[in-house]
C-alpha cells in the first residue's frame, strides 16, 4: 500500500524548523467520512485479510489475524464508528497500544497529512454535533482538522482500543 | 576500567549466595550447635563482601562486613546462636537482597542500612574487650618483611572473562594492603593475556591465611597461595610457573569434564523457542504442500526435514528446562517467616526439587505456590493451643512436592491443619448470594471448589498481612488455568487440605487435537483429552434439560462446541465427541470433525469485551490462519 505524502497548501515553503510543530496524521476513509489518527501511533499498514472470529465478541471486533507470527486482534472501526462493517477489501492499520499491537480495519487508507496546530480545532461539544458525528464518536474525537475544503475527524485511537479490549 | 559491565555477573552470583545463606540460616535455626552451616554462611557472606567491595558497592560491603563480624564471633565461641541473632541475620539477608538490586541498578544512594548496621553492631559488641585483644594479637604476629607477601593466584580453567577476574583479585588485594610487583603486568592481565596464573607482592598486616581467604572469595579462583617474606626464603623460588599445587594440578581436567555448562541469556533461549515455533508452522505447510505435489523425492526430503525439526524442537525444549528448586529454594524461609508472624508452629518439608520445568513456566508458578503456602499457614493450621486440644502433634506438617506425570508436572501443597470448613464456606456463599437454595445443608467437593475459586471469595473475616485479602485462591486458579494447567483440592475436616496443581511441562508448545466446527477450527490441548468417539445418535439422551451420552454404562454430560461458539446448530451429519477429563470431572465436547493431532505453538491474544471466556490462547495453523485454543478448565 503506497502512501502519498502531501503537505497542506499553506505549507509549501515552510522552513525546516517549523516542521517539529506539525502534527503528522494518517488519513483514512470510513464510508463517506475522512478520519485521522496520529502517525506515530502506527506501526504498519497491511491489506485486510480474513480474521478468525472470536465467539461472543461484539460486531466491532473482526477477530484475530496472524501478522508474522504475532496474533493481532482486529477492531472493525467501520462497525464501531460508522455503523457499517469496514470493506473486506480495505486495510488494517496496526497500532502500537502500549505493549500490544492492535489492528484497526478501515475502508481505505488515503494519505499522510501534516497539519500545523492552527489548522486543528480542538473539539467542542457542538463542533462534534455540527460535523454531524454519531454518538459513538463521543469522547474519542480529539479535534477537527482542516485540509483544504474538507474536514478531518481526528480520533483518539487509544481510547477506542481501551473500550474494546478487555 | 568500567565495572558496570560485570554488574550482571555480580547480581547472579550474589543471588545464588543469598539463597544459600537463607537456607543455611534455617538449618542453623534448627540445629544451633552445628558448625557446618555456620562456616558455609560465613564463606558466602565473605564472598559477597569481597565482590561488592570490588564493585564499589559500599553499603553492601558494609552490611556483609558487619554480618561477617557477628558470625565470626559465633565461630570463635564469643557469641551464641540466639533468636535475636538469627532474626538480625535473616533481616540482613533480606536487606542485602534489595541493596544488591539497588546497587546494580545504579541506585546506590537509595540504599538505607543505617538501622540494620546499628542492630548488627549492637549484637556484635556484647563483649568488645575480648575481640579487641584478639585483633591486637593477630596484628603482632604478622611480619612480612619489606618485599611483602608473595601471592600466587591461579584462576579456575572455565573462568569467563579471566582478565576481569584477575583484575578483581588485584582490586581485592588492594583492600588488604599495598600491591606491587604484579606479574604479568596489569595491562596484560586486563587484556586476558595470561595463562590463568599470576603473582603479586602485597605489603599487609593480614596473616597469609586471611589473604588467601580474601582473594579466594573473589570467585573463580582455583588456588591462592600467600607466603610471608620469611617463609618464602626457605621454600620455592618465586616463579609462579614452577609452583606446584597438588590440589590445583589435579583439578583442571576433572573440572573440565564435570563443568560442561555455560551461561546463556534467557532472551536467546526465548528467541530460539520462537524461531522453532515458526519453523514448526512452516513445517506443517511444507508437509501439506509436498503431499499435494505428489513427488516422491520431495516427500522424502520433507519427511526427513520434518524429523530433524522435531529433534531440534526437543533439544531446544530440553535446554529450557530448569529444576524447580530455583523457585522452591526460597519457600522454607517464606514459610518460616509466615509461621512466626502468625504464631503457628509449622514443620515444612519439600520433595522433588530436582523435577524440571520450562523456565517460563517456572517463573509463572512461583506466585501461585507462594499463595497456597501462605494460605496453608494462615488458614490451614490451627493455633498451637487448638492443635493440642485436638490431640495433634504440636508442629503442623506442611509439605510441598513436585512430581513428573507423563507430559505434566504435579505440584502438591499439603497440610495437616483444620481442613476447609464446609459449613462456613456454605454460610459465606449464602451471605454473598452465591447460594440461594435454602434447603442446601452441605457442599459437595466440586461445589466447594467452585465456591472458593470465585473471585473475591474469602471466609476470613479479619484481613491479615499474609492472606485473606479476598484475592484468594481464585488468583491461583486463574493463573494456573491460564498456564494450561488445572487445580484440584482435597480436604477433610480436622485432617487438612491438599491442593494439587497439574501443569504442562512447557508453556510454549503443546500437543493438541484440532477439531472442525462448522467452518472453523479449534485446538483442544491433549492433556485433558481422555478419548474421542463417534457420536451415536441412539446413545443420546436428555436428562433434566442436559444432553448426555450413554457410554459403556456411564453417563457423560455433553456440551456442543457449536453452541459455545455461537454457530448455527448442525443439521444431520456425523459428529464426534471429545471426552475431556479434569480431576474427577468428565464431559464430552461435541464437534463436527476431528482433524488430527499436532504440536501447536501457544500464543497470547488480546481478549475483547464480550468475547467468550473460553479460550486460553491462540495458535497459528499450517495455512497461516490463527485458531483459538479451548480452555478445558473453563468447561469443566
Amino acid at each position: 500500500m503506497a502512501i502519498t505524502l502531501i503537505r497542506s497548501t499553506s505549507l509549501d515553503s515552510t522552513v525546516l524548523t517549523t516542521e517539529e510543530a506539525l502534527r503528522e496524521l494518517v488519513l483514512f476513509r470510513l464510508g463517506e467520512r475522512t478520519h485521522a489518527i496520529d502517525l506515530h501511533d502506527i506501526r504498519e499498514i497491511i491489506p485486510r485479510r480474513r480474521a478468525t472470529r472470536i465467539p461472543g465478541a461484539p460486531r466491532d471486533v473482526a477477530g484475530i489475524i496472524n501478522v508474522r507470527g504475532t496474533i493481532v486482534t482486529v477492531i472493525d472501526l467501520g462497525a464501531r464508528l460508522a455503523g457499517e462493517l469496514a470493506s473486506a477489501d480495505g486495510s488494517v492499520i496496526l497500532v502500537q497500544h502500549g505493549q500490544k499491537l492492535v489492528g484497526i480495519a478501515v475502508d481505505e487508507v488515503c494519505k499522510v497529512l501534516r497539519l500545523p496546530p492552527a489548522d486543528i480545532d480542538p473539539v467542542q461539544a457542538d463542533a462534534a454535533r455540527i460535523a454531524g458525528l454519531s454518538s459513538e464518536h463521543g469522547g474519542v474525537v480529539t479535534g477537527l482538522g482542516h485540509s483544504g475544503d474538507s474536514i478531518v475527524i481526528i480520533l483518539d485511537i487509544h481510547t477506542i482500543i481501551t473500550h474494546v479490549l478487555l | 576500567m568500567d565495572l558496570s559491565r560485570y554488574a550482571e555477573l555480580f547480581l547472579t552470583e550474589s543471588r545464588e549466595h543469598l539463597s544459600a545463606i537463607n537456607h543455611l540460616l534455617l538449618e542453623l535455626e534448627r540445629t544451633p550447635g552445628a558448625s557446618e552451616p555456620l562456616d558455609a554462611i560465613f564463606r558466602a557472606v565473605h564472598t559477597i563482601k569481597g565482590m561488592s567491595a570490588t564493585m564499589g558497592y559500599g553499603p553492601v560491603a558494609e552490611l556483609t562486613h558487619e554480618l561477617e563480624s557477628l558470625l565470626d564471633r559465633v565461630r570463635r565461641g564469643e557469641s551464641r546462636i540466639s533468636a535475636p541473632l538469627l532474626d538480625v541475620s535473616f533481616a540482613t539477608a533480606d536487606a542485602l537482597e534489595s541493596a544488591i538490586d539497588l546497587a546494580v541498578a545504579g541506585r546506590i544512594d537509595e540504599i538505607e542500612v543505617t538501622q540494620l548496621l546499628g542492630r548488627l553492631r549492637a549484637l556484635a559488641s556484647d563483649k568488645p574487650a575480648r575481640a579487641k585483644a584478639n585483633g591486637k594479637k593477630r596484628r603482632a604476629t604478622s611480619d612480612n618483611g619489606e618485599a611483602g607477601m608473595l601471592v600466587r593466584v591461579r584462576l579456575a580453567p572455565d573462568t569467563q572473562l579471566s582478565g576481569v577476574r584477575a583484575y578483581l583479585v588485584v582490586k581485592r588485594a588492594e583492600t588488604l594492603g599495598t600491591v606491587h610487583s604484579l606479574s604479568p603486568s596489569i595491562e596484560a592481565l586486563q587484556a586476558g593475556d595470561f595463562d590463568r596464573k599470576f603473582s603479586l607482592r602485597l605489603n599487609t598486616h593480614e596473616p597469609a591465611g586471611a589473604v588467601e581467604a580474601a582473594l579466594r572469595s573473589v570467585g573463580d579462583v582455583e588456588s591462592v597461595s600467600a607466603m610471608s617474606g620469611s617463609e618464602e626464603n626457605q621454600t620455592t623460588p618465586p616463579n609462579p610457573d614452577l609452583h606446584v599445587d597438588p590440589v590445583g594440578e589435579a583439578l583442571p581436567r576433572e573440572a573440565l569434564r564435570q563443568q560442561q555448562h555455560i551461561r546463556i541469556e534467557l532472551r536467546r533461549l526465548d528467541t530460539l523457542m520462537n524461531l522453532i515455533g515458526e519453523l514448526m508452522i512452516t513445517r506443517g505447510r511444507l508437509v501439506e504442500t509436498a503431499a499435494a505435489a505428489g513427488d516422491l523425492a520431495v516427500t522424502e526430503a520433507v519427511s526427513e526435514a520434518s524429523r530433524l525439526i522435531s529433534q531440534l524442537q526437543d533439544e531446544i525444549m530440553m535446554s529450557r528446562m530448569v529444576p524447580v528448586h530455583h523457585v522452591f529454594d526460597r519457600f522454607p524461609r517464606l514459610v518460616r517467616d509466615a509461621a512466626r508472624s502468625l504464631g503457628k508452629n509449622v514443620e515444612f518439608a519439600m520433595s522433588g526439587k530436582e523435577i524440571e520445568l520450562d523456565r517460563s513456566m517456572l517463573d509463572e508458578i512461583g506466585d501461585p505456590i507462594v499463595h497456597l503456602l501462605r494460605n496453608a499457614v494462615d488458614h490451614g493450621f490451627e493455633t498451637p493451643a487448638e492443635r493440642e486440644a485436638a490431640g495433634k502433634p504440636a508442629f503442623g506438617k506442611l509439605t510441598l512436592s513436585a512430581a513428573r506425570e507423563r507430559s505434566s508436572v504435579t505440584v502438591r501443597v499439603s497440610d495437616d491443619g483444620r481442613g476447609i470448613d464446609r459449613v462456613r464456606v456454605l454460610a459465606k456463599a449464602r451471605e454473598q448470594g452465591f447460594v440461594t437454595d435454602a434447603a442446601k445443608t452441605e457442599l459437595t467437593d466440586e461445589e466447594l471448589i467452585r465456591m472458593i475459586a470465585r473471585p473475591g471469595f474469602s471466609t476470613k473475616d479479619q484481613v491479615t498481612d499474609l492472606s485473606g485479602r479476598g484475592v484468594g485462591i481464585d488468583a491461583v486458579y486463574s493463573r494456573v488455568r491460564a498456564l494450561g494447567g488445572s487445580v484440584e483440592i482435597k480436604t477433610a475436616a480436622g485432617q487438612g487440605t491438599t491442593t494439587i496443581l497439574r501443569l504442562p511441562i512447557t508453556l510454549a508448545i503443546i500437543r493438541a487435537l484440532l477439531a472442525r466446527v462448522h467452518d472453523e477450527v479449534y485446538a483442544i490441548p491433549l492433556t485433558h483429552v481422555q478419548e474421542t468417539v463417534a457420536l451415536t445418535p441412539s446413545h443420546l439422551k436428555t436428562v433434566r434439560g442436559q444432553e448426555v451420552l450413554l457410554m459403556r454404562g456411564d453417563v457423560l454430560p455433553l456440551v456442543r462446541m457449536r453452541t459455545l461458539a455461537s454457530q448455527p446448530v448442525a443439521q444431520d451429519g456425523t459428529a464426534h465427541v471429545i471426552v475431556l477429563e479434569l480431576g474427577e470431572r468428565r464431559m464430552g465436547l461435541v464437534v463436527d470433525e476431528l482433524s488430527g493431532q499436532q504440536d501447536i505453538v501457544v500464543k497470547h491474544f488480546d481478549a475483547v469485551r464480550g468475547g467468550a471466556a473460553l479460550f486460553s490462547g491462540a495458535t497459528i495453523l499450517s495455512d497461516g490462519s490463527p485458531s483459538l485454543i479451548v480452555d478445558v478448565g473453563s468447561l469443566l
